[in-house]
Parts: structure tokens; sequence; C-alpha cells
């Protein structure tokens, strides 16, 4: 299975969590509460339509809003396939970082 | 209600930026947008709005116009590591291409100029000329006149109320103007009307333009003529003398006339001074044509040209036909001529100056464009060839990522660069030719680019167009490569581009071929000229022009005396005077009246000379005698007629005849002469006589030995200078003086030879570009052939005759061609060479050593290549 990216994973994580409303301004929203970072929408969208590509999203037209310019919203839900990547994700995760505090127990840690 | 909606220009180009996702991208940024709206207010939700724009144009920047920075900087180290590797190639290609720039730059210079001749005056779309048809005096077909009376130009002014100003104009030749010991012959000096300064734009730097020519004794001079008399001395005021007898103050300096006027004048005096004197100031009113002036005449604003040519047969029946009735088919047609188009398109008698020819400058024009265009072609294939060597590069450079559209701009990037290395090598050899063209087209041009911008910005234009259209082919070509196949190495395997390549090589040689002969002709014919039997000797014949000094009293009484004086010295054989030399005769055709056994008049060209004429020029008598002393009776009237004009008057015996010329004077025949060519080789020999009247010569040639040459010549000078002091002493040989008659001649051999250089390089470069193609194309089956049991010489053979066949067809295009046009060309020449089978199989031979010599070392290469080298990948 294909590694996700770092931007891949946090978008991923947003739509899993934003549950049914995860689209375009929620999931910057999101994203900048979580890591503090703006992300541009082209961006977004362009690792969106990566993932829907690598078939780990799937994409939902929603009802078109008038505060959009009468365009519509667009919903992103997580496939099984997307699940199972950020839960081989999360393993992996676990496996490179096990044992990372045991290691740098006692030294000073700058934030 | 206030607006909600983000700025309209904005959103659109938002829109265009956006490529991924554009509904999303879009709604989301205008959700966002309200939501700023209605917590911050408009004006930062529209500063958030450009923002999001904004944002991204770093990263864009880095992303693409770095990377291709990058990529730009290996495409030129790849570009330059190949011309590195394949100096050879890369020196043919470039330099071919440059050849073609530079040759089509230098004739564009020449071009600009010629068609910029006068455009410079203010007024001059206003300016006309006024020319004639003389049917009553055609001369070898031509009967327009630019000449008109001298009366013309001030009527001009009178009655016709479209004229806002006119002026005539005479040129007077070869003067002498003197201040005080300092004196030179004046070739450019004129007699003018003050108007002439009104009319065309001849800035005065000193002294003032409207009474300049006012006081009947005043001269106006150029800058350059005003430095060479009085050098940095205020000229204003200063005495000239002119003839060593009139003095002339000056009263005006003009800037020198550019180089792009149809005349220019150094040295101006007042018309009516000069008319005066000549021909007394009655005659200024005079309707008969004579004397050389110009009637130019500066129209009124939106005046159409044709409304005053209409008037002018009126006004001629009112003027000059009621002093000289005429029948009405014979009356001369006036006509306006525009300013602008005289140098290039005036074809009339009495110019008055030399003209340049507009077939000859659309012929220059047409040749440029055609080898700049052919140059092209070469540098296209032979790029083609080139980069044709690099498929394996393409090939994993395509394999490794790169797309089509990178390729192409890798490529195209090369051929800029190599078009630009051509450019500069192209006005460097523009440079290094220019002192030769310049004196090979009798021009001053110079590449002053910087300071004529315009011609600067269309030449550096229309060469880089033409070299990165060269360089589009070559790459699209080779960027289209499949990356299989150009790993394989298998690139050249289409043929449907072949033909026209054949094609193209052929063409070329053709021209190449076509101009070959044509040298070998012309050069012929001058030779054929130059040691053909004139009729008149050429060698050891010293000409003085004396037209300066004959004109002056008493010297036609001391002519006896200075002949004498000259003969003295044992170097010099004898001396005569003459109206003109034996190669150039025409003052005219003269009628005579032959007497009662022939019906009409005979139209005989006529001159004057003295009895040594015959002798110094060695022309030979067939019966009578020549002019002698001894028969007194010769001062009353004789003449000599050459044997044409015998035939012509049908007199069984001529000699003894009178006949009536100049109005009044009777001469008697007392000799034929042996027919010699008296013009140039282009006519037959036409009925001559020469009268004995040893008065008004122009020339006195001196026959010389060829002993102490030096010391002769000065003392010819001493014995001239005792006579006529401060007349600077002039001397030509004749010799040089008869090969100047035929300069248009060498001149026409002189450029076939370098456009066949020219043309040969081309054509060889096409065909080494072709050679290139083909032999890279057959690697394998000469591979194969070779390793089947084909030796060396066989496939060396095979080769050759692949290229030599389209050698043969050039030659069968080209042969017809050239028979054609030069024969026509021949046709000029009452005598000349006959066209023979040496020429043609001389051109063969030439052409095919050309040919065998620029493909042989592909030849050699392909034939003498290891079979396992072309052979290993299969």
């Amino acid at each position: 299975m294909k590694e996700l990216t770092k931007a891949e994973e946090t978008l991923l994580l947003a739509i899993l969590r934003l549950k049914d409303n995860a689209y375009g301004v929620a999931i910057k929203q999101h994203i900048q509460k979580t890591t503090g970072k703006a992300l541009p929408y082209g961006t977004l969208y362009f690792i969106l339509e990566q993932l829907t590509k690598k078939r780990f999203v799937k994409r939902f037209t929603g009802e078109s809003k008038p505060e959009r310019g009468g365009r519509s919203r667009i919903y992103y839900t997580l496939t099984s396939e997307g699940s199972r990547a950020l839960k081989h994700a999360y393993k992996m995760q676990q496996k490179v970082w096990n044992g990372y505090a045991e290691l740098t127990w006692g030294e000073k840690i700058s934030e | 209600m206030k607006r909600t909606v983000p700025p309209k220009l904005a959103e659109r180009i938002l829109s265009i930026l956006a490529t991924s996702g554009k509904t999303g991208v879009l709604g989301d940024t205008e959700e966002e947008y309200r939501l700023i709206l209605s917590e911050k207010g408009r004006f930062k939700a529209d500063m958030w709005y450009v923002w999001q724009i904004l944002k991204p144009v770093p990263f864009f920047v880095r992303s693409t116009l770095y990377w291709r920075f990058i990529m730009f900087k290996n495409y030129v180290k790849i570009a330059l590591r190949n011309i590195k590797r394949h100096k050879g190639q890369a020196f043919i290609n470039i330099v071919g291409l440059a050849v073609g720039m530079a040759v089509f730059l230098l004739i564009a210079l020449y071009v600009y100029h010629e068609t910029s001749f006068d455009k410079y005056h203010e007024n001059a779309d206003r300016i006309y000329r006024v020319i004639q048809q003389r049917k009553a005096s055609t001369v070898s077909g031509k009967s327009t006149y630019a000449t008109t009376p001298p009366a013309l130009a001030p009527a001009l002014m009178d009655e016709f109320p479209e004229v806002f100003l006119a002026t005539r104009i005479g040129p007077l030749s070869k003067i002498l103007v003197n201040h005080r010991e300092k004196g030179f012959i004046e070739d450019k000096i004129y007699c003018v009307e003050p108007e002439t300064f009104r009319i065309f734009t001849i800035p005065f730097v000193m002294g003032d333009p409207q009474m300049a020519l006012h006081d009947p004794f005043s001269i106006v001079l150029s800058e350059s003529a005003a430095e060479k008399y009085f050098g940095n001395e205020d000229p204003i005021g200063r005495i000239l003398t002119l003839r060593e007898k009139t003095d002339f103050k000056v009263t005006g300096v003009f800037r020198n006339m550019p180089d792009n006027s149809h005349f220019i004048m150094d040295v101006v005096i007042p018309f009516r001074t000069f008319f005066l004197f000549k021909f007394g100031l009655a005659a200024i009113t005079e309707w008969s044509n004579y004397g050389s002036f110009y009637a130019y005449c500066l129209l009124h604003e939106d005046v159409d040209p044709i409304q005053v040519d209409e008037k002018f047969p009126a006004f001629l029946n009112r003027t000059k036909y009621q002093a000289y009735p005429t029948d009405e088919n014979q009356k001369d047609i006036y006509s306006l001529q525009p300013l602008t188009s005289i140098h290039l398109h005036s074809d009339a008698q009495i110019e008055i100056g030399v003209n340049n020819n507009i077939g000859h400058i659309r012929l220059f024009s047409f040749s440029a464009l055609l080898i700049l265009i052919i140059a092209c072609i070469n540098y296209m294939n032979l790029t083609a060839a080139r980069y044709a060597q690099r498929s394996k590069e393409v090939g994993i450079r395509k394999v490794v990522g790169a797309g089509r559209g990178q390729l192409v701009r890798q490529f195209i990037c090369e051929s800029v660069l190599t078009t630009i290395l051509s450019l500069t090598i192209s006005i460097l050899i523009v440079l290094l030719a220019l002192p030769t063209f310049n004196t090979f087209i009798g021009r001053q041009l110079s590449l002053d680019l910087l300071g004529n911008l315009d011609l600067f910005f269309v030449l550096i234009s229309v060469i880089l167009c033409v070299g990165l259209l060269s360089g589009v082919y070559p790459s699209l070509f080779i960027s289209s490569l499949k990356p299989i196949t150009s790993i394989k190495g298998r690139v050249l395997k289409s043929t449907k581009n072949a033909f026209l390549r054949n094609a193209l090589v052929t063409a070329q040689f053709a021209i190449t071929i076509f101009l070959i002969i044509g040298t070998l002709v012309v050069k012929n014919q001058i030779l054929y000229i130059l040691n053909k039997d004139m009729g008149y000797a050429k060698d050891q014949i010293v000409v003085l022009h004396t037209g300066d000094i004959s004109t002056r009293d008493n010297f036609h009484n001391k002519l006896e005396t200075i002949k004498s004086e000259l003969t003295r010295n044992s170097n010099i054989i004898s001396v005569a005077g003459s109206k003109r030399l034996p190669n150039y005769m025409t003052l005219g055709a003269v009628d005579i009246l032959p007497g009662r056994e022939t019906a009409g008049n005979i139209p005989v060209y006529a001159m004057w000379g003295d009895d040594d004429f015959i002798d110094v020029y060695g022309i030979g008598i067939t019966a009578g005698r020549n002019f002698s002393k001894e028969y007194p009776a010769d001062r009353e009237g004789a003449i000599l007629i050459n044997e044409t004009a015998a035939k012509a008057c049908r007199w069984e015996d001529p000699i003894g005849k009178t006949l009536t010329y100049w109005g009044n004077r009777k001469g008697i025949i007392v000799g034929i002469m042996k027919d010699f060519h008296f013009h140039p080789i282009h006519r037959p020999i036409e009925p001559l006589c020469i009268y004995y009247e040893p008065l008004y010569f122009d020339y006195l040639s001196i026959k010389i030995r060829g002993l102490e040459i030096p010391k002769t010549i000065a003392h010819i000078e001493h014995i001239m200078k005792k006579f006529s002091p401060n007349h600077p002493f002039e001397y030509q040989f004749f010799d040089a003086i008869f090969e100047r008659t035929y300069q248009t001649e060498q001149k026409t051999g002189k450029q076939f030879s370098v456009m066949a250089m020219l043309s040969i390089l081309i054509a060889c470069m096409g065909l080494f570009g072709l050679a290139l193609f083909t032999t890279q194309q057959r690697t394998k089956e000469i591979g194969i052939r070779k390793v089947v049991g084909a030796s060396v010489k066989h496939i060396m053979f095979l080769l050759a005759k692949e290229f030599l066949k389209w050698i043969v067809v050039a030659n069968l295009v080209a042969w017809p061609v050239a028979y054609f046009v030069m024969n026509r060309w021949l046709q000029n020449f009452a005598f000349r060479i006959h066209i023979g089978w040496v020429h043609f199989l001389a051109t063969g031979g030439i052409s095919f050593a050309i040919a065998l010599l620029t493909v042989i070392y592909q030849i050699l290469k392909t034939a003498t290549a290891n079979p396992v080298d072309s052979l290993r990948y299969e």
C-alpha cells in the first residue's frame, strides 16, 4: 500500500473528524485550528483531488447555497480504503515513534 | 443594499488560476468571504480575497520560473557542449546561416539607401521635374529627355496657378575655380535660380538663402567646398575666381547635400550670370533645346500633377511653337516627373546624374530574399540532421520524464543560441565586407544601425524571426520521436521529405551552375572586348582633358606651339587635338546632305580633329589621304569619312565631293578611314565623319614611347604649366579610359562571379546537409552490404552515384536556361562571342568537382565505418 504524505494524513483526519460537514471551508478552518497553518484552497483541492484519484475519499455534491454565489458545496467522506490507509498510517506511526518518550527521557524539550 | 459578493475581477482571476476543483475553490472562497464580511467588514473581506489570489505568486515563481531557469542553464550547457563536440558541423551550420544573413543585411542596406533617394526634402512629394518626349530626335530608340529649354521655368511660374515655385538648374562641367593660388577643377558646379533653396531642403550654415544668389557675382559653397578653399577661415565675403577670369564673392555656405540626392552641388553660381557669359542674356527666354538645363517645380498642396500635364500642349502652342512652328506630329510632349522617382524610375537621355534602375533594385532584393531563404532551409535541414544524431539523448530525456513541450523548448533554445551566434558573425562579416561592397556599388554605406533605429529593429527582427522559424521545424521533428525508436537510433526512416530535400539541393545546384556559366560567358565577352582589334591604337597614349582651357582665348592659336614644344622631347612621337576620343564619339547624330545621287539624308555621326589625330590613334586610311598642312585648301574645309559612311552614300567615288555642315560650312571629302569602333561594342559601326576644324578641342592625345614614362609625363606637365600656369595638371592613359567604357560589363562580370561564389557556398551547405542525412539513414544498409562482402570502393561508388545523379539533373535543368538568358545578354552587343560547348562542359566539370569535394568526407567516413558499430544494436 502506498504511504500517505503528511498533508494527506492531516486532510483525511480532518474529514474523519468533521463527519457529515466535511467540505472546503470547514476542512480549512479545522486544519487551521489544529495545526495553526493556513492551507490555501488551491493546495487543499489539489490534495483532495489526489486523494479522490487514489480512492481514499469520495465526493458528494451538496445543495447549492446563495452565500456561495449559487454554487454547491462539495462534501468529502472517507472510503473504506481511506480508513484502512489511515489505520495503516497510524500503526506505522506508532511503530516509528515507539519508545520515543523513553529515549528522550530527561532531555529538555524546548517548545 | 451593500455588495455581498466578492469583487468581480478578482473572482474572474481566481477562476482562471484555480486549476483543480474549480467549483469547490470558488464556492468555498466566496463562503468564507461572506463570513469575514459579516465579522470584519467589507474592506477586510476584499483584502482577504485579493490576498488569496496573490499568495501563491511567490510559490508559482519558484516552482515554475526557477526550475525553468535551472533547465535553461542546462539547455545552454548542453548546446555549448554539442557545438564543442561537433565543431566542424556546427561551424558549417552557423557560418552558413551567417553568410546568408550577411548577404541579406548588405543588400538590405543597399536597397534601403537606393529607395531613400531625395526623400529627405521636406516637400519631396510636391517637387517635380519637367521632362520631354522628343519624337524628332530619337537616339538609339530613346526619345525622353530630362533637359528642357531655359525659358521653361519662369514661364511655369507665370502661367500655371498650380505651380508654387519653379527653378532651372544647369550643371557646368570641369570648371577651374581659384582662391589665389589654390585651384581645383570643380565637377559639381551648378548654376541655379535663387528659388532652388526654397524648393529643395538645403539648409544654410552661413548667409541668407533668400539673398545669397541675388548679386550676379555671388557664389555659394557647400561646407566641404568651403573647407577645401578656405580651411578654417570664415568664407563669407571671400573671392573665388572662375576660369581665371571672373571673380565671385562667397555669400553663403550650405550643409553638404546627402549622398542620397540625385544631383549633388558643391559650388553654386547664379543662373543668369552663367547664361550671360555663355549664350548672351537674350537667349535666357529661348525655347529651343540647347544647353543642358533642368526645370524643377514645387506644386501647391493638393494639386494633381496630371492637371499640369494636361495643360502643357496648349501652353507650348502659346509659347514654344509661336517661335518655332512645328508639324503637329513632331511636337514635343512635356510631363511632370516626381522627384522621388527620378533615381530609380527615370530613364531619359542626358540625365543630370547617374541614376539607378528599379529592375536592378528588384532583382537585388529578390536575390537577397532568395539567398536568405535558401540559407535558412539549408540551416533547417542541417540542424535537423545534427539533432537526429542526438536521438539517444532525446530518448533518455523522455524516459526520465521530459515532456514534449520541454524538449521543443530545449531545441528552440539551442536554435536561438546558434541564430544569435550567426547574427553576431554576420554583423562581423558585414563590417569586414562593407568597404569592398561600397567600392563595388559605388556608394558610401555604413552599418550605422544605432543612427538608424528603424532599420536596426526591422533587420534584427527579420533575422531573429527567420532564425527562430528555421529552428522550429527541427525542434518539432526531434521532439516528436518515440523514446523506443529514438534510443534504438532508428530516427530517419521516413522518406516522405526525401524528395523535397533532394529537389531543394538540385535547385540550388542548378542556380549555381547557371551562375557559373554566366560568369564564364561574361568574362569571356569582356576578354573578347578588351582584346578585339578596335581599329585604333590603345597603348601608350596620354590624354589631357583641355575642354576648359580650349574655350579660353587664343588657346587654339597656341596649339601649334604647344605641339611643337611637346614633340621636342624625343619620347613624344606626336600630339593630336580632337573634340572626342575614338572610343566614344557620340556628339549626337548630325544630318548631312550627301548630294543628289541618293534619296534623302543619312544620319552621320560627326566630330572634329586636327591632322595628327589619325596618326596618333593609328587609324587606317583606305582611300584618299589624311588632312595635311601641305594642302592649304584643307584649311577651307576638309572631311574624312569612314567606310560605312562611304557605303551608305552610294557614291562611286566619294573623294572630292563637297558636303555642307554646321549650317553653312562646306567641306571636301579628302579620304576614307578604315572602319573603327567609335561606339562601345554594343552597337554596330555607323557612318562617321571627321571635320578638319582645329578649334575647341576637348582632348589632347599624346603618343609616347614606352621609355622613361615618368620623365615624359613630367615634361608634358612642364610644357602645359607654361601655357596655363593656374590649371591643375591631370592626365590619363587612353587604355584606362577605354577600359572604363566597359565598366558596366566589368561590374556585371564581378556581380556574376560574387553571386556564383555565394551560391556555390550555399549549395555546398545544402549538399553537405543532404549527405549527412542520407548517410545516417543508410548506415545499417551499408553495414549489411559490407558484411555480405561489398568493398569500400564499391560503397563509395554507390554513395557518390546517389549524390552525383542530382548534380546531373541540376546541370540538365540549368544549361538551357543559362543558354537562353546569356544569349539574351549577348544580344546587347553588336560584336559578341558565341556560347559554345566548352562553357557547358567546363561548368559541368566544375559542379561535379565541387559536389564531390563536399560529400567525399562523409562518403569516406560512412564507407570505411566498421559494420560492427552500425549493426550492433540489432
